[in-house]
């Protein structure tokens, strides 16, 4: 029994239906007597023709609608066009994909580790315990930025803490919308929740325990753009593809361009100096640790030479 | 027996003769001085009011070139801007006129004009004193304060300060108010000691003695009068005399062995000379504070007018001490960092007067440890030749132990700059 199988995406809906004809020529349109009825005002009362051929693709034809069809950005014109099967075709504001019976799908996913894993973040409760711990842990990370106040942790900590925890949701809410309009995908909570969580308190772990050692060396406004400028890209390229691993996306090629744009962007945003600054600005961070210095010049060589650079 | 009553009776008689009051003294001498002291006005061409006012003196000059004195800092907007301003002067009467800049000292906050109108061909002005002062003499300051009319204060010689970058006369007695700066100080005889000055932005009192004024007239004498110079030749001139001025003061602290302070081993100097004064203090550990640190800063009390909101001349410097014992390595060396990053010995100043500062860091050797060290630079925009530069040092290598010293420099070249921070760091150093 030939079927035809189509994929409708109405206008303005999130989610689609799938059609399934059971016969292998299908009349589309707004009328009452087509196969598959379309509530959308652009599409005419007999819009198109689909007939699947026996090579299992589709030729589709325009049944002289107000608005025409769309292959990609085609126009499909009075004579009828070849379509293979999986391919999308546009009329009025709906989309449709149309599917031959025997359309090749993705193996069969067998349960493992780490669908086991994707299972346990999907509850509940580790969504929420891990969210509680990351912002915990960060309020801990931040006494060592706030050593010199005895009472951090009856005034500060609940602040930082509480924020972080916020700030969790509001990524959360984010990746959860863009989920939904670009991967049609709505994910349950918890699972994203922990990745964000974790994600998030490496990055704060980051920022606080190795980052300073890491400034300690920088020494020129130059040097401190560019090396941040590469821990962006790092992060982005990271945590996009440990989201899509996370999310059960498709991985594609890491978007080397994109990331390396949007670092640049970030960078020449924050590099803007919009402000007068009256006070000195040079990069301060010290490590008291006994660390490797190089280029270690005498003093009076060092004033010497920056009173010859700095005047200008 | 006669006599024996009449002794005593003159004796008491003259126990009870009132002394000559020291207001009939203050009137005749204001009297006498009335003539000669004028209100100055620096008059805004376009609005035709008064921008800033002070007081100046006619004092004892030749009469093909009659001379007034004042304060810098009254007539400093005309230098600024000769086109669109007049100097004018206003006589207790109510004559005006306009008056020429002839010279200025901006080191010691003087200024001399000339006019050669009638009021001031007619008379010798007042006399400058070259008698040395002695403490508790009375001095009397005459001005106009607030523009309320010429009036005289009385106080007494309260001893010079005079270091290698100033000499102040400390007048105590009544404060000096705002527009009598540039009016005279004068002794019993009613010969000029010194200038007030009286600064309101700065809440500063005192008198320039009248030596700075001899040495402007002498500059004057061997420069000539030139009219009419432009806001870039005056601008040129205050730079000039800053550095002058900086030059002198930097050069004789080299020569001063001063006294040394031990912040908990390191060495550091106490006063690098008397203009300097010294603060301490700290933290302990305790409710406040994890950290316990301390810390000793020299400042310079008295700096350079250059115009209005625009100081320069300071130098400052300080050194402290943290000792992190007590808290994890790495939460010190954050706070370490925002003490060693820190730039509370920089004075915050407006866009316009001044470029940003630019920045050069770098490991450096010094008093066999290594450590971070930054340097930085701005320029003053309208008086060019004029940098503020500013140092911060912080020690490396000695963990949860931190010593950094920072200096920072008002109106100094590279070689003044390189001087000073020159003979500082090579006092600190570590105790024997």
């Amino acid at each position: 029994m030939e079927k035809v199988i189509l994929e409708i995406h109405l206008p303005y809906s999130v989610v689609s239906q799938r059609v399934i004809v059971s016969s292998p020529r299908v009349l589309v349109g707004r009328g009452y007597h087509c196969d598959v009825i379309l509530d959308d005002p652009y599409v005419s009362e007999e819009h198109i023709e689909i007939t699947l051929t026996a090579d299992g693709r589709f030729l589709v034809a325009d049944k002289g609608s107000v608005n025409g069809v769309f292959a990609g950005v085609q126009r499909i014109g009075d004579t009828p066009v070849m379509i293979d099967s999986g391919r999308e075709i546009k009329i009025g504001r709906t989309r449709i994909g149309l599917f031959a019976p025997r359309h090749a799908i993705q193996p069969t996913r067998s349960h493992d580790g780490f669908s086991s894993f994707l299972r346990l973040i999907d509850q509940r409760l580790v969504g929420m315990a891990l969210s509680l711990v990351a912002a915990v842990a960060v309020a801990c990370l931040f006494s060592l930025v706030h050593t010199n106040e005895p009472d951090y942790w009856k005034t500060d900590a609940y602040g930082i803490g509480a924020g972080f925890f916020l700030l969790i949701w509001v990524v959360w809410s984010a990746i959860h919308l863009s989920l939904v309009v670009a991967s049609k995908k709505a994910l349950p909570w918890p699972r994203v929740i922990s990745y964000v969580s974790v994600v998030m308190l490496g990055l704060a772990a980051f920022w606080i325990l190795v980052m300073p050692y890491i400034n300690f060396y920088l020494l020129s406004d130059a040097q401190i753009m560019l090396t941040m400028g590469f821990l962006l890209f790092v992060f982005l390229m990271i945590s996009d593809y440990g989201l899509r691993v996370v999310c059960e996306l498709p991985v594609k090629l890491p978007r080397l361009v994109l990331y390396s744009a949007l670092a640049a962007l970030l960078l020449s945003a924050a590099s803007i100096d919009l402000e007068y600054y009256g006070n000195p600005m040079f990069p301060k961070m010290v490590i008291t640790a006994d660390l490797p210095l190089a280029d270690v010049q005498p003093l009076h060589a060092f004033i010497e030479e920056s009173l010859v650079l700095t005047v200008k | 027996m006669l006599m024996k009553l009449i002794v005593p009776v003159i004796l008491l008689l003259c126990l009870y003769m009132p002394p000559a009051r020291a207001e009939d003294q203050a009137s005749a001498l204001f009297v006498s001085s009335l003539p000669s002291v004028f209100q100055i006005a620096v008059v805004d061409k376009r609005s035709q009011e008064k921008e800033a006012i002070g007081t100046g003196f006619r004092f004892e000059s030749g009469k093909d070139l009659p001379l007034l004195g004042t304060n810098y800092h009254v007539i400093s907007d005309y230098t600024r801007d000769p086109d669109n301003y007049d100097i004018q002067y206003r006589t207790e009467d109510g004559r005006s006129g306009l008056l020429e800049l002839v010279a200025i000292d901006v080191a010691h906050d003087l200024a001399v004009l000339t006019s050669r109108d009638d009021v001031f061909v007619s008379q010798e002005g007042l006399h400058l004193s070259r008698d040395p002062l002695s403490k508790g003499q009375n001095i009397f300051a005459i001005g106009n304060p607030h523009d309320k009319g010429m009036m005289v204060i009385e106080g007494a010689y309260g001893g010079t300060i005079s270091n290698n970058f100033y000499t102040h006369i400390i007048f105590s007695g009544a404060s000096l108010n705002p527009g009598m700066s540039g009016g005279p100080a004068v002794n019993e005889a009613g010969h000029v000691v010194g200038v007030n000055v009286s600064i309101e932005a700065n809440d500063i009192n005192y008198l320039v003695p009248v030596s700075a004024l001899w040495g402007l007239l002498e500059r004057v004498r061997k420069e000539g009068f030139v009219p009419k110079r432009s806001s870039n030749e005056w601008r040129k001139m205050v730079a000039g005399q800053v550095l002058d001025r900086q030059r002198v003061g930097i050069e004789g602290l080299l020569k001063v062995a001063p006294e040394m302070a031990d912040l908990k081993g390191l060495t550091f100097p106490k006063n690098l000379d008397p203009s300097f004064k010294c603060w301490g203090g700290g933290n302990k550990r305790g409710k406040e504070y994890n950290i316990e640190d301390a810390w000793i800063v020299c400042h310079q009390e008295s700096d350079i007018f250059l115009k209005s909101g625009l100081n320069t001349g300071r130098i400052q410097y300080g050194l402290v001490y943290s000792d992190g014992s007590f808290v994890p390595r790495l939460g010190f060396d954050y706070e370490y960092s925002d003490g060693y990053g820190s730039s509370w010995l920089a004075d915050e100043k407006e866009e316009w007067d001044m470029s940003e500062f630019q920045c050069e860091s770098g490991f450096t050797r010094h008093a066999n440890d290594d450590w971070k060290t930054a340097l930085c630079t701005r320029r003053n925009r309208g008086y060019p030749g004029l940098y503020d530069v500013y140092f911060s040092s912080a020690i490396l290598g000695h963990a949860k132990q931190g010593y950094y010293y920072k200096a920072s420099l008002e109106g100094v070249d590279r070689q003044l700059a390189m001087t000073f921070l020159g003979h500082l760091t090579e006092k600190i150093r570590w105790k024997k």
